[in-house]
């Protein structure tokens, strides 16, 4: 008995401690957490918005939102959540937002809607990791008079329809333009012609699916850029190395990659140095992070995507609170995207 | 028996406390406005969200109890998953499609013993392959897609509370009340002996190992039922879930000890610990640190335990 409860209290010790070093500053412009690194120095709201086009500023009570992103450890979703709460201390609500272990859990996903719907929010604003199994779960918050709002990683139209699932607005970005936008500026530095490689996202998510589709569109529009290898490492930075690395083992000839994402292109930078290619080889990635930045300042990176997580998250609160506020708001907001060259930073 | 049941009520006890404890604290989190862990929906959540989790440790908690252990199960999951979407897709019966899932997975529990215990290689190893197998043959058969199969009836909804009561019912009287559940403990206690003493050593451990993947195939079902999809992406990572809760609820690492009540609190921990974290919007990384914790203290109190026994 003695055991147990000494187990007891040294868990609840530990969440003690880390909870409260961790504890939430309340949400303003600014501020950085003190856990969690990957944030970056600035938000940037300055530029030209596709905004919802939302006329309500401050909120009539403190609505609850919850805002329920993947994996933490990308630092796309930290600037999601910036965009997000800075929107939720502008308007006056309440933000909850979760992250989950990595990618592809779907059913962690799962469970934290299932609890936001046990604690009746107001309204959950999702990136699912799943595109299709998080459509039921979100059917029965819907049921239970919770609004639903889609960012970032599109929920499965075929999925939503059939489920009868209805979305209140998609907040999000174009990701085949997207692609399509890394594949001109990798094209175009390779003069138009040559050999390109790939590396994708996780295979059957739909953001994964779309930055593939608009790259493929881009190279079919140069007639002497070749394909030669496309494989998925799975948004990750150690698979990604790896299978770059067999890439060009198998494709000697490969002048040029595109990444899904900086992660996967952080990875084949390594690959392609210990290989001793560095400089012969045009890498092109996707969300701007910072080991992004740093390595397009050092010119290891000849470009990334920037999709403006942080407005995404913004623009999703505004829409929700809108919503709640009994307005018509607008059913897709697309945020812009801008390709992140060395003189944009 | 006396020591199991008063591990038992100890178990119960830290259930309690630290159920207490993130009460009050999700309370203090909310400013006192609001008691968000105890609402009855929140509660109704948790065992709702513990659903496959709990199916997948009654099984591992067999396997481990019978001297193994199963790291395939997410990936079995998987799989199984993926068979019961792709039949129901093809036009089968709810029951049938289940049939084809459990039936399945069942068939990846049995290559698993078969493999470790006739070609006497270590479980670790046989299902660490399993575990990459499975999940390929997922994305392989489903061709990388997420299939998507809801389903309205009453029926089905209700599985995600009716199974794991089920198993969680079978798996004791097994392991409690029959003579295969006691030959489980022998081996897992000591094989030779068990050996020696006229027990089927080898028809005992693949009988766990299949077992386990039956619960597997009953994951997948319910994860079904929760969600109308069966992906190879499905069950990521929850082997190790599996393994935690069971040693967690008392079941010895190295075999013969362990019983499903125990797994079954060792799961509602786990799960009142990580509803409870949500609840205090701790970051996820922060969460696994929680819990990490957790499993370590919780294993150091199992040896210290067992050091305590041989001694006296």
């Amino acid at each position: 008995m003695r055991h147990a409860l000494f187990l007891a209290l040294i868990a609840l010790a530990a969440v003690a401690v880390v909870a409260g070093c961790s504890r939430k500053t309340p949400p303003s412009s600014g501020t950085t957490p003190k856990f969690g690194g990957g944030v970056p120095k600035d938000l940037r709201f300055d530029i030209p918005s596709a905004e919802s086009g939302s006329a309500v500023t401050k909120a009539s009570k403190a609505y609850r939102v919850a805002l329920i992103m993947k994996a933490a450890s990308n630092p796309f979703f930290a600037t999601m959540q910036k965009g997000a709460e800075k929107a939720a201390s502008e308007l006056g609500i309440e933000l909850l937002a979760q992250t989950i272990t990595d990618e592809s859990s779907d059913q962690q996903q799962m469970d934290i809607v299932d609890s936001m719907v046990s604690q009746k929010v107001d309204a959950i604003l999702i990136a699912p990791a799943n595109s299709k199994s998080l459509v039921e779960p979100l059917l029965a918050a819907q049921k239970a008079g919770i609004a639903v709002i889609n960012v970032d990683n599109r929920l499965d139209p075929d999925t939503v329809k059939t489920a009868g699932l209805n979305l209140v607005a998609y907040v999000g970005a174009d990701n085949e333009e997207g692609g399509r936008l890394a594949g001109e500026h990798l094209c175009k530095l390779l003069g138009g012609k040559g050999s390109v490689a790939m590396l994708e996202g996780r295979r059957g998510v739909d953001n994964a699916e779309a930055r593939k589709r608009g790259f493929l569109k881009a190279c079919e529009a140069h007639r002497d850029i070749k394909v030669v290898a496309s494989d998925s490492a799975d948004w990750d930075i150690a698979k990604g190395q790896n299978k770059f690395a067999a890439m060009m083992s198998a494709h000697p000839e490969i002048q040029g990659l595109f990444c899904a994402n900086d992660n996967m292109a952080v990875g084949a930078i390594a690959a392609i140095k210990e290989k001793g290619k560095a400089g012969s080889i045009i890498v092109v990635g996707y969300d701007n992070i910072e080991a992004a930045q740093t390595a397009v300042k050092e010119g290891t990176l000849a470009g990334t995507i920037e999709q403006h997580p942080d407005l995404m998250g913004f623009e999703a609160v505004k829409t929700a609170v809108a919503h709640l506020e009994g307005e018509q708001v607008r059913s897709e907001t697309m945020v812009p995207l801008e390709v992140i060259t060395k003189d944009k930073l | 028996m006396r020591d199991t049941a008063r591990q038992l009520m100890a178990l119960c006890a830290a259930l309690l406390v630290v159920s207490a404890l993130l009460a009050v604290a999700t309370a203090w989190h909310t400013g006192w406005e609001r008691w968000p862990f105890i609402g009855p929906e929140n509660l109704a959540g948790i065992l709702r969200q513990s659903a496959t989790f709990l199916v997948l440790s009654v099984g591992m908690t067999l396997v481990i109890i019978s001297g193994g252990i199963d790291l395939s199960v997410g990936s079995v999951m998987a799989l199984g998953s993926v068979l019961v979407a792709l039949a129901l897709r093809g036009g089968a019966s709810v029951p049938l499609a289940v049939a084809a899932g459990v039936g399945g997975a069942t068939v990846c529990g049995l290559v698993n013993g078969v493999v470790s215990v006739k070609g006497r290689i270590p479980s670790f190893i046989v299902t660490l392959g399993m575990m990459l197998v499975a999940r390929a043959l997922a994305f392989v058969i489903a061709g990388g897609e997420t299939i998507y199969v809801g389903s309205e009836s009453a029926a089905v909804r209700s599985l995600p509370l009716i199974l794991p009561a089920v198993v969680v019912l079978l798996g004791w009287v097994v392991l409690d009340r029959t003579r295969f559940g006691r030959g489980l403990y022998a081996v897992g206690g000591n094989a030779e002996a068990a050996r020696l003493s006229g027990l089927r050593v080898d028809a005992l451990r693949i009988g766990a190992f299949a077992i386990c993947g039956a619960t597997a195939g009953l994951a997948a079902v319910i994860h079904w039922a929760r969600s109308g999809t069966g992906s190879n992406l499905t069950g990521a990572n929850a082997e190790l879930d599996a393994i935690a809760a069971a040693v967690i609820g008392g079941t010895s690492i190295v075999g013969g000890e362990g019983h499903v009540l125990g797994t079954l609190l060792g799961v509602l921990l786990m799960s009142v610990l990580r509803n409870g974290l949500v609840l205090f919007e701790l970051s996820d990384e922060l969460q696994r640190l929680v819990i990490g914790i957790v499993i370590v203290v919780a294993v150091f109190i199992d040896r210290l335990r067992a050091r305590g026994r041989t001694h006296s």
